[in-house]
């Protein structure tokens, strides 16, 4: 099914609103709302799932605008929901994955049929008699998972679907998820916090707060290189610094941060204000410059402010003109024998600067 | 909103109204077969009341319904006309009962006896004095306990009487009221080996378990006569005066005359209730 | 201690020997108690889930009328309805006093505010996940009502089990509405009162006795089925 918004409209209160203008979700594509919490999620979710009804504004499913109730409990029909909680009703496995289809009017024999085939599609087809209050939270989850799908729906939509379940089971539950939706030849929306889950399952990512779309693309796109400050913050790049443009050269942007020079990527010309955009990870520190800093484009002489340790990563404060955040491995940092006070040398590749005009 | 809610209310209403119609209908059938009859305590607890009603019952195919509540509020009923007879051992108040036209043809039917009992070793030597009136002067003279039902009922009002008699107000030290039914009162006035009026049957069946004894009756002031009152049916036309009346006959026949007296001798060894010849 | 001793004794041999008359008295006693408990049932428990469920202008009204009514005083109950079906009383003509019919009247009267009470809490405390879920499921709203009230069955059988034991162990109100007539209107509590009123302490201890294992086996059987099948326990989520 295809889904097309165009100036939704929603209020919670004087102050907050959503504010969607545009918004499009493809046949058969899976897309992933993400966003601080508060951005608007699952109030989008909710006026996309038919739950509440928008201030202004209209969605298209098909082409086609839900006008009266009878039209909306049809569309509700060819669609589904996934929770954060399973919300599995009392009694076995296989009564609640043959309700949906029992209250369409299936015939038991067809009932059973899909039930069993879906059940299997999650790998707990053997967990059909069981009560489910005897079930783990991932026999719990796939569960949901498999009555959600059984009716085969046309669209899908999910709330943090798998942020109750441990790592380890969600990749698996995640990948047996992405099939059965190809199976289906469904369309879907997640709404997730969690990168990976994003990274395994959407073609297209949209990022959101206070209430309005603010970027879209894939998910390596706009977690690796995002276009603002906020989808910045979001995906955890740190080291927000502002310059000015001195130069540029093709894709090479020179820019100016204090009194330092650091050579970046991104959309600027001379004399422009930007934002500068450097993750952590990136920044390699060495004792003196030798063969892991001669690729860099930018080698900077630092002053150690602070080291941190958080569990299997060391974060090391900076002070080169401007403060600056590394992020190494604990190896790294014992072999590098930092303190505070001390001198060390820090080097990142052009590449890994991402530089976004201001204003 | 208020749609969900039409449906039960409706089937409230029809199931309720069926319910009404149903109670009205039975009740009404057997209302002249039905006798209600507000009854003294003390006929009740010592299980006559019940022997009489079955037999009547079985007899006559009424359906008899004793009601035990004392007999101030037996004729409290009745001049409600709620009861279509009363049996009460309440002379004074019965009489005017029937002097204010709310009961009709008396009738005396039997009595049963009051003992004082105390303690064994009777510390006011109440046992051995002349009369009633004065064991009752000698236990408040030496102040010894002494417990009362304090109620409403015939035995209460007994005592009182012989009290008033001899111009004696009990005391709160020495006189305790229970406000409770005859059984309780005596096992208070065991453990507090204090004296006590009761009527024969209940003492006997607490004999074994109050270390009390009978000190005194016989005398002519213990005797505790009961009567049989119908409702009068010109002042509530709703009583079953017929049942009432036949009732009545009953209590004075000759075979109740015999179940009356034997009542009781096989279990407690003593006649409890005697028949008025 | 005796006399507890002793009335166990009696109480073991008033069961074995299936004496007639115990035997009516208990008879008489469940027939009318699970009469009541149908009755308050029926009616109270999809009223409590209507008014759980629905917004209406007077529903902080009926639910404070509801949670006083579990308070009751059974004996005010007995009172209160005697006056009314008295022959003198507006409701004489019905000619209900002192017959089972009336009994049941105040054994409904006490069940259903505890049965509708309960089941409205029950019905409040119910994830309003359920509902959305049913709903995204394509349940209309009759069906996504009826599968998220279905989620506090353990909360209706506690109602349920609460109201028949408000019932079957009170006084009060059947006594005064029932006359305490043998074969009639005597019951369990009612016979115990009597025989206590004679000095048969040890008849009403045991008396006593059956009435507490009566009450316990019916809940026994209540909890079980409020607990259904399960093996193992359930997860706390």
């Amino acid at each position: 099914m295809e889904i097309v918004v165009k100036n939704l409209l929603f209020e919670y209160d004087r102050h907050f609103s959503l504010d969607i203008s545009n918004f499009t979700v493809r046949n058969g594509e899976i897309v992933s709302l993400m966003g601080p919490n508060g951005a608007g999620k699952t109030t989008f979710l909710l006026l996309l799932s038919l739950q509440i009804k928008p201030r202004a504004g209209e969605i298209y499913y098909d082409n086609k605008l839900p006008a009266c109730s009878r039209d909306i409990l049809n569309l509700r029909r060819r669609i589904s929901a996934v929770f954060q909680k399973d919300y599995l009703f009392n009694g076995t496995v296989f009564d609640n994955v043959a309700y949906p289809l029992k209250i369409r009017g299936f015939g038991n024999s067809e009932i059973k049929r899909k039930v069993c085939n879906y059940l299997e599609l999650f790998g707990v087809g053997h967990l059909a008699g069981k009560r489910v209050r005897e079930l783990s939270s991932g026999q719990s989850k796939r569960v949901c998972l498999a009555r959600s799908l059984v009716y085969s729906p046309e669209v899908i939509f999910f709330d943090e679907p798998t942020s109750l379940i441990d790592f380890g089971t969600k990749e698996e539950i995640l990948s047996d998820l992405k099939k059965a939706i190809g199976h289906v030849k469904a369309s879907a929306v997640f709404v997730t916090q969690d990168k990976t889950e994003a990274f395994l399952m959407s073609d297209r990512l949209v990022f959101m707060n206070g209430g309005r779309i603010l970027e879209e693309g894939t998910p390596e796109d706009i977690s690796f290189r995002p276009m603002s400050v906020e989808a910045a913050t979001f995906f955890g790049k740190d080291n927000l610094l502002s310059g000015q443009v001195a130069e540029k050269e093709k894709d090479l942007i020179k820019i100016r941060i204090k009194n330092q020079v650091v050579f970046g990527v991104g959309d600027a010309d001379p004399g422009d204000e930007v934002l500068v955009m450097l993750s952590p990870e990136n920044v390699v520190l060495s004792k003196s410059i030798d063969e892991n800093s001669q690729s860099a484009r930018n080698v900077i002489y630092c002053d150690v402010l602070d080291i941190k340790d958080v569990g299997s990563i060391v974060q090391v404060e900076l002070l080169c003109g401007f403060r600056l955040r590394a992020s190494i491995t604990r190896i790294s940092a014992e072999m590098l024998d930092l303190r505070p006070g001390g001198r060390v040398t820090a080097s990142f590749k052009a590449s890994a600067v991402h530089v976004i005009k201001r204003g | 909103m208020g749609e969900a809610l039409k449906k039960p209310v409706t089937i409230l209403s029809v199931v309720g109204l069926t319910i009404m119609l149903l109670i009205s209908s039975s009740g009404c059938a057997a209302r002249n077969k039905e006798l209600i009859i507000g009854s003294t305590t003390s006929i009740v607890d010592s299980g006559l009341m019940d022997v009489l009603a079955e037999d009547f019952s079985d007899r006559y195919g009424y359906t008899v319904k004793p009601i035990s509540v004392g007999s101030g509020e037996a004729l409290e009923m009745g001049s409600r006309g709620d009861c279509d007879l009363v049996i009460v051992h309440s002379k004074q108040s019965e009489l005017k009962f029937v002097e204010d036209g709310f009961g009709i043809n008396r009738t005396e039917f039997m009595y049963n006896q009051f003992v004082l009992v105390g303690p064994a070793d009777d510390p006011a030597s109440a046992g051995q004095l002349g009369s009633m009136e004065d064991c009752f002067k000698k236990i408040a003279e030496t102040g010894s306990l002494f417990v009362s039902r304090g109620d409403d009922s015939g035995t209460y009002k007994k005592e009182l009487s012989i009290w008033e008699g001899v111009g004696i107000k009990p005391e709160v030290d020495w006189y305790i009221e229970t406000g409770q039914g005859m059984a309780d009162t005596l096992v208070i006035a065991g453990e507090k080996k204090a004296y006590v009026l009761t009527d024969m049957g209940t003492y006997l069946t607490l004999k074994d378990k109050i270390e009390l004894s009978v000190l005194r009756q016989g005398d002519e002031i213990l005797k505790n006569v009961y009567s049989a009152i119908a409702i009068n049916p010109k002042k509530f036309k709703s009583v079953n005066f017929e049942a009432a009346d036949k009732f009545i006959k009953y209590l004075v026949s000759d075979e109740t005359r015999e179940i009356i007296n034997n009542f009781g001798k096989e279990k407690y060894g003593e006649q409890l209730f005697y028949t008025i010849p | 201690m005796e006399l507890l001793f002793n009335g166990i004794k009696a109480a073991i041999g008033l069961i074995v020997s299936l004496n007639g008359g115990f035997l009516e008295i208990l008879s008489l006693t469940l027939v009318l108690v699970l009469i009541s408990t149908f009755i308050s049932t029926f009616i109270g428990l999809p009223v409590g889930v209507l008014i759980a469920i629905n917004r209406f202008k007077a529903r902080n009204f009926l639910l404070a009328l509801v949670n006083a009514g579990m308070g009751l005083p059974p004996v005010v109950v007995g009172l209160f309805y005697s006056i009314l079906l008295w022959r003198s009383g507006p409701l004489g003509f019905l000619n209900i006093l002192y017959t089972p019919y009336a009994i049941v009247l105040g054994q409904v009267t006490i069940s259903l505010p505890i049965i509708m009470g309960l089941t409205c809490s029950a019905v409040q405390g119910i994830d309003p996940g359920y509902r959305l879920q049913a709903r995204a499921l394509g349940a209309n709203r009759v069906q996504e009502v009826i599968k998220a009230v279905a989620e506090a069955r353990l909360g209706y059988f506690a109602a349920l089990i609460a109201g028949f034991g408000s019932i079957i162990s009170e006084v009060g109100s059947v006594l005064m509405l029932g006359g305490n007539i043998r074969g009639q209107t005597r019951v369990m509590t009612t016979a115990i009162v009597l025989e206590t009123k004679k000095g048969n302490f040890e008849l009403a201890i045991s008396l006593g006795i059956v009435l507490l294992l009566l009450t316990f086996a019916a809940s026994y059987l209540g909890t079980w089925l409020q607990q259904g099948r399960a093996q193992g326990v359930p997860k706390w989520r």
